[in-house]
């Protein structure tokens, strides 16, 4: 993932009812309208959100004749969970380097 | 709240070389490529090291407080990243299916900037696993 999709990933996560939605569409697809309900915000307020989510590609729309439907693409999150900790990325570059020196050897 | 890192690796030299290849500088200096290197692999024994990392140098100190070769070792770890707290790296290796099993536990850990997000995160990513 490069640096400019982390960048518009953690941006996209950094607001309260894009998260919300993320949570609801890790349960299953959804549809637009059946999302939107669930907030206390216009449907044209939920559909700004769904185009941030969509542009940092956590989102795919999809049509099924009039109907929008919203799923998770599950990539990029799991891109995200592995920056959460600084340590934790810098173990598994140090792994694969002492992995990569031992198997030199062989 | 104080958090632990851990990761698990399966490597294919035997226990006693990876045990090697973490305790003897000249083999530090090899993989880990520090830019700077003391140590002492002892009990009690001291170690310092600095790594360039995402375009920055990191100084690290600590100090070993279990050596026990070939299937454990645990330092004290301090760095700008730990914040100055005191965290623990221990690393246990186990033979398995005709290698070694790394198990890599660094527990101590502030939470650090990224973790600020993490709450917002955490009901997010718990969900993660029931994606397919």
């Amino acid at each position: 993932m490069s640096a400019a999709a982390l960048d518009r990933s953690f941006a996209a996560l950094s607001d309260p009812t894009r998260r919300a939605i993320v949570s609801r569409l890790a349960g299953g697809p959804a549809r637009v309208t059946d999302v939107a309900a669930r907030f206390p915000i216009s449907l044209n307020a939920v559909s700004k959100h769904l185009k941030v989510l969509e542009r940092a590609g956590l989102v795919r729309r999809r049509r099924a004749g009039r109907e929008h439907h919203l799923e998770l693409r599950a990539a990029p999150l799991r891109e995200i969970a592995r920056w959460t900790s600084r340590y934790e990325r810098f173990w598994n570059e140090k792994l694969d380097a002492l992995d990569a020196f031992l198997e030199e050897e062989d | 709240m104080p958090k632990t890192v851990t990761l698990t690796r399966q490597l294919k030299a035997p226990a006693e070389r990876v045990f090697r290849a973490w305790t003897d500088p000249a083999d530090v200096k090899r993989w880990f490529k520090p830019t700077r290197l003391i140590m002492d692999a002892k009990v009690d024994g001291l170690w310092h090291s600095e790594v360039e990392w995402q375009g920055k140098r990191w100084p690290h100190y600590g100090r070993f407080t279990r050596l026990e070769r070939p299937r454990l070792f645990e330092q004290t770890w301090m760095s700008e990243a730990t914040h100055g707290l005191e965290s623990v790296v221990r690393v246990e290796l186990e033979a398995k299916g005709g290698g070694t099993e790394v198990r890599l536990t660094h527990s101590g850990l502030p939470d650090d900037e990224a973790e600020n997000h993490r709450k917002g995160w955490e009901e997010i990513l718990s969900s993660l696993d029931d994606l397919r």
